[in-house]
């Protein structure tokens, strides 16, 4: 799914993603901003997830044109992403290779 | 796990937007509508009117329409292009070190010391004049111990540091005199240990993870301009092909040919177009930062060999040898997936013979030139050069001190984690270091496959 709805500047936004223990190799996840041209670019969360792995990322929503997260996970594999802004639950699903686009308000 | 925060782009000059907004309204269809709050409440009302029924958009908010056209932009570029990024991003084993050998061929001089990625091993079928036999191999990084591929700033760093190599006979591991079945009663009739420590490999290898990173961030800006394009495309349509414009972007997943006529057909312009220099340049700078990360090592080079040396490469004899010496090449990018380079090393050997009072130092050298083609994790790779030792003894060198053998090296990747080596080395002045003639079949263990 590619665009999930918008956001506000400075709202908190967390991204967790577990993957699946039976994925051959570690998955990636991606957190970053598409820049406006106007404000600097803010600084991209990046790290990757073993098999049976969480991983938890934590982002202020700058002054952008919109935030991606991005999951890529080996061939065949899956995992769980979960998206909560200012901690409240915004989208959760079971994906495989996704992008989730968040436009910034 | 620890999150990691990647250093930003460059900030693009404030008037850098403003400008390419510019350049869109002064393209055809252009009015004094453009920028009309009118038109940004529109630009929504008809996004969500084309959405609707389409599961990969949600509707964005009518409470207060300012930037519409804008936020419609974002939205039906959000997945233009992202794919295609991620699909070649950083994946441990991209950034990891790379090598055409698992381990250093038997007798071969000047071999880089350029650590094994993960692990690794080869058996080598070894001829010399002493007759032949297999030497088997097993290569370990201890990075993979302590590093975490999900951190791939420490694989790019520590996995080009060090490595330790164990060789060991398997064809007849107890060759010779001594007991009913012809060997001497030992278990094997020899064992050799090698640990190679690049010096220049941690500065290298964070080189190489801001060479990808800056590639990933240049990817990410290029996004910035398509939705200031569509922007200006939707805020000055007419209002009679607002809805079919919005409704043929939305239905755009990537920018092939065929989509960017339709858009420019539809919404009287053309979106930007998809630069797939983009992707190729993100995929080439992982590739180019390797092969840079990789051009240049200089370190220590330790080794231990005890039993038959003629498997070593040493002497046609039996005993226990030590050798230390120091090792440098450099590499000359021809262009981004070949280059040809030198390498060589220096170090002094001692050794004694076993049952023998002898003792012998040797002051040991080798240049070789060699060039490489590189495939996926792989490098075809052919070498040669020359090679000399010097003994400072004089209790059993009769003549000649200084011994001079050509050697030869031609590595070709069967798989992405296999290979074959064929090495040779042949006297050329003195008779001490015999001839050496190896096949080697070689596996490496990569780093797990992510991203």
């Amino acid at each position: 799914m590619p665009f999930m709805g918008e956001v506000s500047t400075d709202d908190k936004m967390q991204v967790t993603f577990r993957a699946d223990a039976s994925n051959q190799g570690s998955s990636a996840l991606a957190t970053g901003f598409v820049p406006d041209g106007v404000h600097p670019p803010a600084p991209t969360e990046f790290d990757m997830v073993a098999p049976g792995a969480v991983e938890t990322q934590h982002t202020r929503i700058r002054p952008a044109f919109g935030v991606k997260i991005t999951v890529d996970v080996p061939a065949g594999g899956s995992g769980f992403l979960e998206v909560f802004v200012n901690d409240e639950l915004r989208d959760r699903g079971k994906v495989g290779d996704t992008v989730w686009t968040y436009g910034i308000v | 796990m620890r999150t990691r925060t990647l250093a930003p782009a460059r900030p693009r000059p404030r008037w850098v937007a403003p400008a390419l907004v510019a350049v869109g309204v002064l393209l055809p269809g252009s009015g004094a509508e453009a920028q009309s709050g009118g038109r940004d409440a529109e630009c929504i009302q008809q996004y969500n009117a084309a959405v609707r029924d389409n599961v990969n958009f949600r509707p964005l908010s009518t409470a207060n329409p300012a930037n519409g056209c804008r936020r419609v932009a974002v939205a039906v570029t959000s997945d233009w292009g992202t794919r295609e990024l991620f699909g070649t991003a950083v994946d441990p084993r991209d950034v990891a070190a790379t090598r055409d050998q698992t381990t250093a061929s038997p007798g071969e001089i000047a071999a880089p010391i350029e650590p094994v990625e993960a692990a690794g091993g080869s058996v080598a079928a070894v001829g010399t004049d002493r007759g032949a036999g297999a030497v088997a191999a097993i290569a370990i990084n201890p990075s993979i111990f302590f590093v975490s591929p999900s951190n791939t700033e420490a694989v790019a760093r520590w996995s080009r540091l060090s490595d330790v190599t164990l060789l060991v006979p398997v064809s007849d591991m107890d060759e010779g005199e001594g007991d009913a079945a012809g060997g001497d009663g030992q278990a094997v009739d020899y064992v050799g240990v090698r640990w190679g420590l690049n010096v220049t490999g941690l500065r290298r290898g964070s080189v190489l993870h801001r060479a990808v990173v800056a590639a990933y961030n240049r990817f990410l800006g290029a996004g910035t301009p398509q939705i200031l394009r569509i922007q200006s495309l939707l805020s000055t349509l007419p209002t009679e092909s607002l809805e079919p414009c919005i409704r043929i972007l939305a239905e755009t997943q990537s920018l092939d040919e065929d989509a960017v006529g339709r858009i420019t057909q539809t919404c009287g312009g053309a979106p930007v177009a998809a630069d797939p220099t983009v992707v190729a340049g993100l995929r080439e700078a992982i590739q180019a930062a390797r092969i840079q990360a990789d051009s240049r090592y200089l370190g220590l080079d330790l080794r231990a060999d005890f039993g038959d040396l003629s498997l070593a490469g040493v002497d046609t004899v039996t005993g226990t040898a030590l050798f230390a010496g120091i090792g440098w090449g450099q590499r000359f990018m021809r262009q981004t997936d070949a280059t040809g380079g030198v390498r060589t090393h220096l170090g002094v050997r001692y050794w004694d013979v076993e049952g023998s009072e002898d003792t012998h130092v040797a002051v040991e050298g080798g240049l070789g030139f060699e060039t490489i083609r590189y495939y996926s994790y792989q490098r075809l790779a052919m070498a040669g050069g020359l090679d000399f030792q010097h003994r400072t003894d004089a209790a059993t060198s009769g003549g000649d001190r200084t011994s001079i053998g050509l050697t030869g090296t031609l590595n070709v990747p069967v798989t992405p984690t296999s290979s074959v080596t064929l090495n040779f080395v042949a006297p050329v002045r003195g008779e001490r270091r015999g001839p050496v003639l190896s096949i080697k079949a070689n596996w490496r263990l990569l780093w797990s496959q992510s991203f």
